[in-house]
């Protein structure tokens, strides 16, 4: 069950005033809270903890089927390992712990979640429409799996999450897509994904 | 505090953060803020306090979890102003 986030770091600037009154208290725990405060870089903080939350919490709506809730205080970040371009971590929703991996780069930071650990997350983050992002996923799944390109449809069930459907079953769905501003990215993992594919 | 009131009042806190102009067009009790206006996620927490702001409400996280559409907005000012 996998997840992404990606956040475009000027429009998130412009769009987005974290440090109006009650702004931190709505989305981030005391502790989470004092991982941005001790910051030198406050925004990036603030917007990585933001992506690791909405990243785990598409993780957890794929593996229990949910809606979509503003309910950003349920997911509780922890981070275990941060550099100038990388950080990952852990993300708690009601006692199901989502590992998350991001890449923090100047004007992005894109996070990939995952309910298994090693599952073999590959992301692609791109400068392009969300179209081209979704034709290139569907292209590196059908080689990945040796299928015909247009042989899968990428589909939506009832509650908006994506999936890859071949001859009207769904064969594929352990991925995600997120677009925000100027990028657009998907997140995959293709372990103990063949075998399903290759019956189906 | 009537119903048309509070969407009239919902309608203009929204404005500025709505992606989707044409659905904003047909602002109602039906429209949802991230299907429908495409609100980016981070301006869902400004409409929360913008809210609070406006109608001199708290609103607590479990209310807050459930409010995707107007109408749901609308019930959780009329319920916080009631309990007051």
């Amino acid at each position: 069950m996998i997840g992404n986030d990606v956040v475009d770091l000027k429009l998130a600037e412009r769009e987005s005033n974290w440090r109006r009154k009650g702004f931190l208290k709505k989305v981030f725990s005391p502790t989470e809270q004092a991982y941005i405060t001790t910051s030198t870089d406050q925004d990036r903080l603030v917007w990585l903890l933001w992506s690791m939350k909405e990243a785990a919490y598409k993780a957890h709506q794929r593996m229990f089927d949910l809606p979509r809730r503003l309910n950003w205080l349920a997911q509780e970040c922890r981070i275990s390992n941060m550099t100038s371009e990388t950080a990952s971590g852990t993300v708690d929703i009601k006692g199901n712990i989502y590992y998350t991996s991001s890449e923090i780069a100047s004007e992005y930071i894109h996070t990939s979640a995952e309910k298994f650990i090693d599952s073999g997350v590959k992301s692609g983050i791109f400068d392009a429409s969300s179209s081209e992002v979704k034709n290139e996923l569907i292209s590196k799944v059908a080689k990945q799996f040796e299928v015909n390109l247009i042989e899968l449809q990428l589909k939506k069930d009832e509650l908006g999450m994506p999936f890859l459907s071949r001859n009207n079953s769904k064969i594929f769905d352990s991925f995600s897509f997120s677009g925000h501003g100027r990028f657009n990215a998907y997140s995959l993992s293709l372990i103990n994904c063949e075998t399903a594919v290759k019956q189906s | 505090m009537e119903t048309k009131e509070i969407i009239y009042c919902l309608k203009k806190i929204v404005k500025p953060y709505v992606q989707n102009d044409l659905a904003f067009q047909d602002f109602g009790k039906d429209t949802d803020f991230i299907k429908d206006l495409e609100i980016n996620s981070a301006n869902l927490v400004d409409i929360v306090l913008d809210v609070e702001d406006e109608f001199n409400i708290a609103i607590d996280n479990d209310s807050m979890d459930k409010m995707l559409t107007v109408k749901d907005a609308v019930e959780i000012i009329k319920t916080k102003q009631q309990e007051q």
